[in-house]
This record gives structure tokens, sequence and C-alpha cells, in this order.
């Protein structure tokens, strides 16, 4: 075989056909794709909703408590207050997807860096910051919760930095895995043999290898994140009233379950929708990821 | 001289959506009683596809037509009873991870005896009498000791001895044995060779010997009745009497394939490779060219 | 001129000794094979040959120079030994593209930004494959691309030593012989030395102008490969090479 030496390349080439791939959408199955958009709508509605509605959440009317769907005026009918069941749902979504996905990006920020330095500080970090995390791990997610919850006392901050909490060993222990298994492959070698310096390698190299199998972990776990939010809303820890949050809704509602069941059951319908969209979604978005991530 | 097992035209295609992919394309073979047939190809190839076939192993949605008798039955029967009797009493079958036949969580000796009290009426003592019996059938030394190990305390290569032997408790007539060798070292992986080729010729077996590796496929099929065929795209390109084939090629595949070992006989830089327009061609059906040996030719 | 001379290499792992005395000497455009089985201590050799590991006692010299292993190298003696790693599947990072991982390759051993671009173009020249890979995902590239693509990447800083760990094993015999081709090739048109790492000993008596065999951690035997495939002192080095030919011995 000849080897031809090119001219001087200044740039490179147009990316051929063969390297062109399709986005990241066209690779979702079609229940990943359903589940994101779902997701959007449902997110573009509890942003946007509030934004461009002149409703109020809170104005309560004592004598239009409990309008069933269809009302006039009232699309999806009242609370038990008389406030608009369609207003308190864009609201309530927007609270409870803050309080949901806010812990998720934090607990995966953090959850990652623990597990840099547990699978890669040496033995000893390794040891100690596996022992704690076991030890985090003794505690149920949900009593754990609780407990910072009461602990700290009632609001949207509260929950969250519970929820981070919760979640960070478990990203931590997922994160400190795929670290496990990726750091002594091939290309890390190679990468220490060109004379990358550890913080190098385990910034642009290990990291955005584990980053494909932790977002589709992330992902669901907003799923369980939106389920723990809406039942510390249930029992009173979460937003305090009246400000619209799912969970307490669901609470609010509860004593229309024999009067009106559908219109009872729509936060709770709300919550456990968006509930099952993300796991849904995170499921598709990492086997849309699976060729990025070390076989 | 009747076949034990026969294959006439058989393919393996698999859909996925409005797209077919053919993985094996109109293969025909014999293999005669105590011979050896060595399916030689490169990965992609249909090597394994077409060996899972022939035992009614082929995977949920695959597509299989033409035939395949096995000492003149059909060997894809309708009733799944049935075809677990052949394949346990009739074919064996050995993979190339050991670790896929053998169950972690028992040990070897309590292996074979369930294996064995499927095939043979033998009280507890006996079975396990019949199972270190059988662990010296394949060479493992101190087979006493052996028999209550579990498969993670031995070698890969005793391992893969342990998954002969469990393949053998049911005296099958024929195995069928996929890269059982690849996994190995190379001289632990020969005697694994050695040993499939000594036990054919005690036990009377048949073996389809499915490898990448040329050597160790002349290390298999080096009797005159033993067959090698060579397999490219799912079709066989050439098949013949193993002699015949690896030393005086008939395709020029099998031949580029032969010319591209490497040795020290061979100037560095100048290993053959295999053309693209080689491997791109579309073989068309195949042409006797000589007793027992078939060769591919171009379609038109 | 000697690139890589290791010297009396020893190296435990709590019981086990995976290293036991083990010379080496790697001169310009030559290339050592080296010999053994699962457990022989090849990837120890290969790591420390790396400088990646530091013995429990002996020397490595590169170019003349000596290496303190397990600390890093200068740069200059980085660039000059590199490594083909084994597996196609891993030798390339998954998620980024290949131009992201030989952009990265490059800033570790000091190449300028500006002299990148036509870097990795000559590189990938060097290995019979367009600029064009540049924007490949490791997923989209066959065993026998991206084997090549990790040769290309070895070349990036001009090295004078390429270790090739099983560099070939995992490749079907077609591809192979096309990536040892390009091996052979670029040794002979760089004066590159080659350190070639296979349990195939059919590889490596192709490869090599000397061979050594390890087993259980020791040389047990080591010359030049004419010499030891006509008459091999040793009784491992005979059963390894009766396991390549055809028919068995008995």
């Amino acid at each position: 075989m000849t080897v031809t030496r090119p001219a001087q390349v200044t740039s490179t080439p147009a990316r051929p056909d063969r390297f062109r791939r399709r986005t990241l959408f066209a690779r979702l199955t079609p229940g990943g794709r359903l589940a994101l958009i779902l997701i959007l709508a449902l997110a573009a509605v509890a942003i946007v909703g509030p934004l461009v509605s002149h409703a109020d959440p809170y104005a309560a009317e004592a004598g239009r408590r409990l309008l069933p769907i269809g009302s006039d005026g009232h699309p999806l009918g009242t609370d038990a207050e008389g406030r608009d069941m369609l207003t308190r749902l864009m609201y309530g979504m927007r609270t409870s997807l803050i309080a949901a996905v806010t812990p998720v990006l934090l607990s995966l920020a953090i959850g990652v860096a623990v597990g840099l330095l547990a699978g890669l500080g040496g033995r000893i970090v390794n040891a100690i910051v596996m022992r704690l995390l076991d030890v985090t791990f003794a505690f149920p997610a949900v009593l754990l919760a609780l407990f910072l919850a009461t602990a700290l006392g009632q609001g949207l901050r509260t929950t969250i930095i519970a929820l981070t909490a919760v979640w960070i060993p478990p990203t931590a222990r997922i994160a400190a895995g795929e670290i496990a298994r990726i750091r002594e492959l091939d290309f890390v070698t190679v990468a220490r043999v060109s004379g990358a310096g550890p913080v190098s390698v385990a910034l642009r190299q290990i990291t955005p290898a584990i980053l494909p199998g932790v977002l589709a972990w992330s992902t669901s776990l907003v799923g369980g994140s939106i389920a723990i939010v809406g039942g510390l809303g249930f029992v009173g820890l979460g937003a305090p009233s009246p400000q619209a949050e799912l969970g307490s809704m669901i609470k609010d509602m509860q004593s229309a379950v024999y009067t009106d069941a559908v219109l009872a059951l729509l936060p709770a319908l709300v919550t456990l929708l968006l509930a099952l969209l993300f796991p849904l979604f995170g499921d598709a978005l990492g086997r849309a990821l699976a060729g990025r991530r070390p076989a | 001289m009747t076949a034990l097992l026969q294959a006439r035209d058989l393919g393996v295609s698999f859909r996925y959506g409005t797209r077919t992919s053919q993985v094996v394309r109109d293969v025909s073979l014999d293999i005669a009683e105590r011979s050896v047939l060595a399916v030689l190809g490169e990965s992609g190839s249909g090597k394994t596809m077409l060996a899972r076939t022939l035992i009614g192993l082929e995977p949920a949605g695959a597509e299989v037509r033409g035939s395949v008798e096995f000492a003149g039955r059909p060997t894809r029967p309708a009733r799944p009873a049935a075809r677990r009797r052949l394949l346990g009493r009739e074919i064996g079958l050995v993979s190339q991870d050991p670790a896929a036949s053998l169950d972690a969580m028992r040990t070897v000796g309590a292996q074979l005896a369930e294996v064995l009290r499927r095939h043979e009426r033998l009280d507890r003592r006996a079975r396990r009498d019949e199972a270190v019996r059988r662990l010296e059938q394949v060479h493992i030394r101190h087979p006493e000791q052996v028999v209550r190990k579990y498969p993670s305390e031995l070698s890969g290569g005793m391992r893969q001895r342990v998954s002969i032997a469990l393949a053998l408790c049911g005296r099958p007539r024929l195995l069928v044995a996929d890269e059982p060798s690849s996994a190995l070292d190379a001289i632990v992986g020969a005697r694994v060779v050695d040993l499939l080729d000594e036990l054919r010729r005690t036990t009377g077996t048949s073996i389809v010997f499915v490898t990448h590796d040329i050597a160790v496929a002349a290390r298999i099929a080096h009797e005159p009745q033993d067959r090698v065929a060579v397999m490219l795209h799912g079709r066989f390109v050439e098949q013949g009497p193993a002699a015949e084939v690896l030393t005086r090629p008939r395709h020029a595949y099998t031949a580029s394939l032969l010319a591209g070992e490497p040795s020290a006989a061979i100037p560095r830089g100048k290993l053959a490779t295999v053309p693209r327009e080689l491997r791109d061609a579309d073989w068309g059906p195949l042409r006797q060219v000589a007793d027992h040996h078939w060769v591919c030719e171009e379609a038109a | 001129m000697t690139i890589i001379e290791v010297a009396h290499l020893t190296q435990r792992f709590g019981a086990t000794l995976a290293l036991d005395d083990v010379s080496l000497t790697v001169h310009e455009g030559r290339t050592v094979g080296i010999v053994g089985e699962s457990g022989s201590g090849k990837s120890t050799l290969v790591r420390a040959v790396l400088g990646l590991q530091r013995p429990d006692s002996g020397t490595l010299h590169v170019l003349g120079r000596p290496v303190d292993m397990g600390r890093r190298m200068p740069r200059d003696l980085r660039r000059a030994v590199q490594l083909v790693p084994q597996d196609p599947k891993h030798t390339l990072n998954p998620a980024r593209t290949v131009r992201s991982s030989l952009w990265f390759h490059m800033a570790a051993q000091g190449i300028p930004r500006s002299e990148r671009q036509s870097r990795a173009a000559d590189v990938l020249a060097m290995v019979a494959l367009t600029p064009e890979y540049l924007h490949a995902y490791p997923n989209e590239l066959s065993g026998g691309l991206a084997q090549r693509i990790a040769i290309a990447r070895a070349l990036l800083g001009d090295p004078k030593i390429l270790v090739c760990d099983e560099a070939v094993s995992a490749l079907d015999k077609g591809v192979q012989a096309q990536v040892l081709n390009v091996l052979s090739d670029l040794q002979r048109e760089r004066r590159l030395s080659i350190v070639f790492v296979s349990h195939d000993l059919a590889v490596v008596e192709h490869m090599s102008d000397e061979i050594t065999v390890l087993r259980s951690g020791r040389v047990v035997e080591s010359g030049p490969t004419l010499d030891i495939l006509r008459d091999p002192a040793d009784p491992y080095t005979a059963e390894l090479l009766a396991a390549r030919h055809a028919t068995s011995p008995a």
C-alpha cells in the first residue's frame, strides 16, 4: 500500500452521508417519542399557561365549589374551594415539575462528582465514599425525605433539598459503577499514555462516556421524584397552602371522590401521567444513546 | 454411505419491518457418520446461525426455508419434547463460551448427574461414579475432586472440557461445536480441539465444527472423510474434502483467506488481503468440480 | 540506536510474581515480538514499558534516557512511545467523534492547535483513510477501521516506537492481514520500532525480527525469530509452535 501525502489540509471536509446520523428524536422508539412529546406539551402548558392565562389560581368563589367538568368559564370545573381547576392544574404542574426536576439535576451533578471521586480517587477515598453511600442506602428514600422535610420545615425549598439528598446516593452509585467499568478500558489507558493528566482524563474522557447511562437513569428518576413530591404535598409537607401543587391538590379533592370522581381524581391522574412518562422517556433515551456508551 | 445429517437449500432470514436480511442462503450439506464438517467463515458470515439452525436452535423470528434431516428424520419437529430428546440424546452442543452452557450456581458433579439422569437409568451412587468417568473421558485430572467444584473454580480450558462432557452425556451421534477453542489460549485451545478429534474416534460421533481459524479447521478436519465448507455472506462458496479445500482451494475467496494466514515465510507487508470484489460479488449456485467438491460461481 | 531498554523488571501482585527479572531491548526499526498466554505477564510488561506502572524493581530507558516508571514521562518521551491497544470496541471513546478523540490526544501531547488539522489528515492518510472519518463515531466503524484509526492516533506525535498489545487479535483474518500490512509498511517507511505482543504465534512470527517467549512472568526463551522457529530451546516454546500447526503431535 502506498501512502499518499495530502496537500496541507486546513479544514475538516464536509461530513459524508454515511456519517450523517438521524437526530436523537428520530432514534427514539415510538413510545419514547410519544412520551417526550407529551412531557414537552405538559411542561409547555405548565410554563406558558400561567403566563398567558389571566385566571387567578387562588380566587376562591364559595358559591361555585366543585363545579363539574365542562362548566361555563371553568372547562375543568372547580375545586373544593371553588378555584378554577384548569388554572390550578397548570400552576400545580409547574410547582411539581420544578420540585421534581431540580433535585434530579442537582443530584446528577453532585452524584457524578461523587462518583468520579470514588472511582478515581484511589482505594482509600473509594472505600470511604462507598461505605458512606451504603449507610444512606439503609434509609428508605421516602422515609429520608419525610424526615428531612419535617426537620427543615414546610416549603418548596425543603422539598427540593430533601429530594436532592435522597437522589444523590443512588445517582452516585450508578455513576461510580459506570466509572469502575470504564476506567480500565483501552481508550482511557491510551489517554494516559499520551500524557493527559488525571483531571483531564476524568472530565474529558470518562465523564462523556458515563453520561449516556447516567442521563437515562436521571431522566427516569424524575418519575419517582414526581411521585415523592406528590406524596410530601399530600401529607402537608410540600409547598404551603394555598400554593397550587399536585400532591396537596389530590388531598384537597379527597372529599369530592364520592360526588364527582373524575373531577376529584384529575390532580392524581396528572401526577400519575407525569410519573409514568419520565421513566418511559428515560428508557427510550437509554436505548437511543446505547451506541455512545462503552459496551 | 447414508448421511447422518443432511440439509438441502437451507435458508435463514430475518425481517426487520419491510427489510429482509438473509443470514444463510441455499446451504446444502451431508455429514457422514464419524466425520467432521468444519465450517470456516469470518464473523458475520452466518456460520453460527447455520449451526444453530441445523439443530433447530435458531432464534425466535428466524424464517427458515429448505429441509434438514437427521438420520432420515426432520430435525425441526414441531413438538418441543421431541426436539429436546433429539438435542440431548442425538445431538450435543458445545459453544464458544462454556459459561453459557454451565450453571454457575451448581457443582460440576450436580450438573453432570442431572443430565445423566435424563439419559441413563442409574441410582445416585452410580450416577456419581458415571460423572467421574465422564470427566475422565475428557481428560480432566483428579475428576473425583472436580465434580465437587463450581465452574468459577475451574480454568477456561477445564470449563470447556466439562461442557464437552455435558454435551456427550446422552452419547450423541452428532456434536455441534461453535468456536470451542476461540476463547482459549493457543495450547489449551489446541488440546480441546485434539480432544474433540479423539472423541469422534472413540465414540464415533460426527462433528460440525464452526470456526474462523484456518489452522484450527485443518487440525480437526484431517481424515479422508472430513469436509470443509467456506462460508461468505451466508453462502457456502466452496465445500469439499478438507485436504483439497485447505491445500488446493478452487475458489478465489478461499485462496485469498489461505494466503492471508500470517507466518514468518511471508515477507512483511505482503499478506494477501481479500479483494473487495471477491467479498462483494454476487455468488451464484454451486458447481461440482470434483468428487464431493463444489465451488460457487459468480452469478451472471 | 536503542529505543527502549527494560532491565531486570520484577513485579509482584500479592503472592503472584507477575514479572520475574524480565529484560527487553528494542532497537530502531526493529520489531520485538512477545508471545505468552493469559497470565504470562504480557500486560504487566506492556504497562511497565509504557511507564504506567512502577515495578518492584528494574529500570526503563527510553531513547537512552532513564524513566521514572509510574510517573508521567517528559513530553518528548511520551510522544516517542505510543500504544495500539487490543479491543477495537474500546480503543476509541464511544461518546466522542474520531475528531474529538484525535484532538484530545494532540492537546495532551502538546501539538499546537494550528497544526492539528493537517496532522490528523496526515496520520489518517498513513493508514489509508480519508479525513472524512473524523466525523465518525466509534459505533459507526468496523473493528478493522477502528483499529486503523487507533494506529493513526498512535502516530499523531511522530513516535519512535509502537507498543501493539494484541492489536489484531480481535479481528477477522482478512481484516487482520490488512492491519498487519499497514503496520509493516509504516515501519519500513518511518523506521518505526514495534513491540508486538500477542498470544498468537503465527502473527508474532510474521511481524517480528526477534521473539521473546513469556511464561508465568519469566522469559523462557528469547532470540531471532527464525532461530526460535527452527530450533526452540525450551519445551514450552516447542509446545506453542506445535499448537499452531494443523496436525496434533499425537
